[in-house]
């Protein structure tokens, strides 16, 4: 009897579990009409305060709508409506970014108060503010203050939002500082390629961030370093000698090196032709990963010196070294006869690679040259 | 002690046993459809509140479909892949020994011309016959043409002509939502000790895909795919879920499942010499990290879907299903220092346990209880009217569970509740739990005699033309 007795129990719970499911897809179908309704609250309240703006831009924006605002807004469905009235409204209109400004109080209540709701609330205030940039305003210190708090929750998608918010009002200070806040929970760290595309959404002056994150390197984690110096990567070509002085220092971590190495791929520098032409005509297999590397960043230095030695790790017995080489030959342009010592050769592997190379040279312009007539969906060339 | 007496004795050992095993089956069922729906609302809460990761994230990832006899539909699959919405990836194609028109298809369709390429040989395999390339698309497609070897064997094959760090495997009869490749290398982003992540795989009998993107999806016509899209409903949009929850996953479909490279040639890549070489090369993957004391993880996304055709007959599902039994019964025996083993912890107690009793072994059990309830009925020591209500019981009790899975959909973000779809749910879960699952319990049951004979065997069933604009 007590087998049924557990049946219908569970049974129950089942039945509750479809009547939720059924009524929650009730519930979606009149979602968007809640939203809409609650979007036609807000846009009537703020029209208000627009228009008296735009009749006198000295018009303060009323203490009566901000604690309304602040009210409503503090409900994660009210702020939901707020996020779509903002993508209707025209952001580079005087009237609004006064409005925006004036509205900073009532962001910064709101910080506190969502930094008390569950992550998921706190994460999607996070990705508002990052989406709706505030103005510069006094308040705004003290909320990128609270938004740092906020980089120590469980939530991924929290962490991620703050610090997308915070490269959205363009502070390199309160960028470096989340930085620092991101590496102090080892067991909890964001994935480098997050962070990189984090900072490359930054709306302040690259350069002023660059120069003070370059300062504070050391304070930050190994995977933050290597994020950052990703970051360098995308956007500047003025710290040659800063990356020199990691790609020499072989007490430094190999994934620096490496990103050093990528560095000299994107911006040539003379200095370091002979420690990347080194690190290519070193055979050992411990080290192949710098050979490797070192390979495709010779791609955009020209000389003999490069090609000889391209053409000698051609018969590395890393493949991925033998790869990256002959993609490397292949972009400095070299004829078939240049190429004739590897290809009639004894080394069947390098002899393979490189024909492959050639031939997918001209699988590409094949490919480029029937697509450029034909058929409007392709778009060759990898 | 009479015969009576031994048979009562050993009908109370029967009736015990089948109390003790049912209430674990309803536990099991019972928590994984609750687990899964309130995950699936919770789901769908964060996507509403923008919890997710945009499409700026991404790894570079190789897309293998290996293929034998599939010139219907590789095309369509070509084509879809073509329409996903992701940065970087590639298409590789094995056709693993066609001797329908799968190459010649692909060539045509795609301009593709041969080419001499190296191939770094990391895992075993039959060695290729000819390679074709094309970069006159968005991303480079291969095809590779090698000798018949299995679909392991493919596989392999398509791992060792990879570029990239992930590869995600897919069937060629299937099609993958525009957004699926992006949704499925989130958990590889959020936690780097990631190995494998699966994906949910939707029956497409009875969808409209344009451009990567489901435009209508409606219940299938005929009843044996209705069936089966409540069946997939209650194992993707319930158990893997509560699996999940625990990192006891230990099967992710081959339809769709994306993996570390690097992980999976140092496990020693796919086994050819089993039929279930997605469970496999799982189960495997457990084993591998938990005797390296590698820290690891085994994800399944409810958001990246794959649509997949699931057979229309009654025949090509008998085939499919032993197929797959067979494929389980190989990977449990492979692999049964698992059970009881404390160093597996809840991939042991939990998923080994549940696959061994609920899936393996249930055929066997379930026909068991049906020669012994015939038994009971000729020695009169059987209560019918008790009989019929306990049946009635699971009937009604399991159809709840299924509808329960079925509505959970609501809580996916592209699937719509239709009325109609609804009234054919609810007329067909009993009919699935009463009358289908006790033939596919026959088919499981036999499925492993004489399997020996047809172990590299991919089990040719009838492809449709998949509905794509």
């Amino acid at each position: 009897m007590g087998a049924e007795i557990l049946l219908y129990g569970y049974g129950l719970v089942c039945l509750s579990m479809l009547v939720f499911n059924v009524l929650y897809a009730l519930h979606l179908r009149a979602g968007d009409r809640r939203l809409d309704r609650r979007m036609a609250d807000i846009r009537r309240q703020v029209s208000t305060e627009l228009n008296l703006i735009q009749a006198d831009s000295n018009q303060p924006v009323q203490v009566s709508h901000l604690t309304w605002m602040r009210r409503r807004l503090s409900r994660v469905n009210y702020l939901l409506a707020f996020d779509h009235l903002l993508n209707e409204l025209d952001s580079s209109d005087a009237a609004f970014q006064s409005y925006m400004r004036q509205m900073q109080p009532v962001f910064l209540h709101l910080s506190t108060v969502y930094w008390r709701r569950d992550d998921t609330q706190a994460a999607y205030y996070c990705h508002f503010l990052a989406r709706h940039r505030l103005p510069q305003n006094s308040e705004l210190d003290q909320i990128q203050r609270v938004l740092l708090s906020y980089l120590s929750k469980g939530s991924l998608y929290c962490r991620l939002n703050a610090l997308k918010a915070l490269c959205s009002f363009g502070s390199p200070q309160a960028l470096s500082d989340a930085l620092e806040e991101l590496g102090r929970d080892q067991s909890n760290q964001l994935h480098e390629k997050m962070i990189t595309e984090a900072l490359l959404t930054y709306t302040g002056s690259a350069d002023e961030l660059i120069e003070l994150l370059w300062q504070r390197l050391g304070r930050f984690t190994l995977q933050i370093q290597r994020a950052v110096l990703d970051y360098i990567r995308f956007k500047s070509g003025n710290y040659k000698r800063q990356m020199e002085l990691i790609l020499r220092d072989e007490g430094r971590d190999r994934e620096l090196r490496f990103a050093a190495i990528r560095y000299f791929g994107k911006y040539p520098d003379e200095s370091v032709r002979g420690l990347l032409l080194d690190f290519v005509r070193d055979r050992n297999d411990l080290r192949w990963e710098y050979a490797a590397i070192s390979a495709t960043s010779l791609a955009r230095y020209p000389g003999r010196d490069v090609v000889d030695a391209l053409m000698g790790a051609m018969h590395s017995p890393n493949w991925y070294v033998r790869y990256n080489a002959s993609a490397s030959l292949e972009a400095h342009g070299l004829s078939y006869e240049e190429m004739m010592d590897v290809l009639s050769g004894n080394d069947r592997y390098a002899r393979e690679m490189l024909n492959y190379r050639l031939e997918s040279k001209r699988l590409a312009k094949l490919s480029l040259s029937r697509s450029s007539g034909a058929r409007g969906e392709v778009t060759a060339g990898v | 002690m009479s015969t009576r007496d031994a048979i009562q004795l050993f009908l109370l050992c029967v009736e015990f046993f089948f109390i003790i095993y049912m209430i674990g089956y309803s536990s099991f069922l019972f928590l994984s459809v609750t687990v899964g729906s309130s995950e699936l609302y919770a789901s769908r809460r964060r996507n509403q509140l923008k919890n997710e990761l945009g499409n700026d994230y991404y790894v570079p990832v190789s897309i293998l479909v290996p293929a034998h006899n599939e010139g219907v539909t590789i095309e369509a699959t070509v084509r879809s892949l073509l329409a996903l919405d992701y940065k970087l990836y590639e298409i590789i194609v094995v056709d693993d020994g066609s001797t329908d028109d799968t190459s010649e298809v692909l060539r045509e369709a795609f301009q593709m011309w041969p080419i001499d390429r190296p191939i770094q040989r990391r895992i075993p395999c039959q060695r290729e016959e000819e390679v074709y390339e094309t970069r006159a698309f968005k991303v480079p497609i291969t095809l590779v043409r090698k000798k018949n070897g299995g679909k392991a064997d493919a596989l392999n094959m398509g791992i060792n002509v990879s570029n990239y760090p992930y590869f995600l495997c897919i069937d060629a009869d299937s099609v993958l939502q525009y957004d699926s490749l992006e949704k499925i290398v989130h958990p590889v982003l959020e936690d780097p000790t990631v190995v494998a992540v699966g994906g949910a795989v939707r029956p497409c009998n009875g969808a409209e895909i344009e451009n990567g993107r489901v435009v209508r999806y409606r219940m299938p016509k005929k009843l044996l795919p209705c069936m089966q899209v409540l069946e997939y409903d209650r194992s993707f949009l319930a158990s893997r879920i509560l699996f999940d929850k625990f990192n006891g996953n230990i099967i992710i479909s081959g339809a769709f499942g994306l993996f570390q490279k690097s992980v999976v040639i140092a496990a020693g890549g796919y086994d050819n010499t089993t039929m279930g070489e997605d469970m496999e090369l799982v189960v495997k993957l457990h084993v591998f990290c938990r005797e390296n004391g590698r820290p690891y993880r085994i994800r399944y996304v409810t958001d990246a879907v794959c649509w997949t055709q699931v057979p229309e007959k009654l025949g090509d599902l008998v085939k499919q299903r032993r197929r797959w039994h067979i494929g389980l019964f190989q990977s449990m025996m492979r692999y049964r220092s698992i059970l009881a083993n404390p160093k597996y912890g809840a991939v042991s107690f939990v998923s080994y346990f549940y696959f061994l009793l609920y899936e393996l072994f249930s055929p066997y059990i379930e026909v068991f209880g049906v020669l012994t309830t015939l038994l009971a009925f000729a020695v009169d020591l059987i209560n019918v009217p008790f009989m019929v209500l306990f049946f009635a019981i699971y009937v009604v009790y399991s159809a709840i569970l299924s509808l329960t899975a079925f509505f959970a959909r609501v809580h996916t973000v592209d699937l719509k509740l239709y009325p109609a779809d609804v009234l054919k749910a609810v007329g067909l879960c009993a009919l699935e739990v009463s009358c289908l699952r006790f033939v596919l319990a026959w088919v499981r049951m036999s499925a492993l005699i004489g399997y020996r004979k047809k172990k590299n065997d991919w089990g040719r069933i009838e492809r449709q033309r998949i509905n794509i604009k």
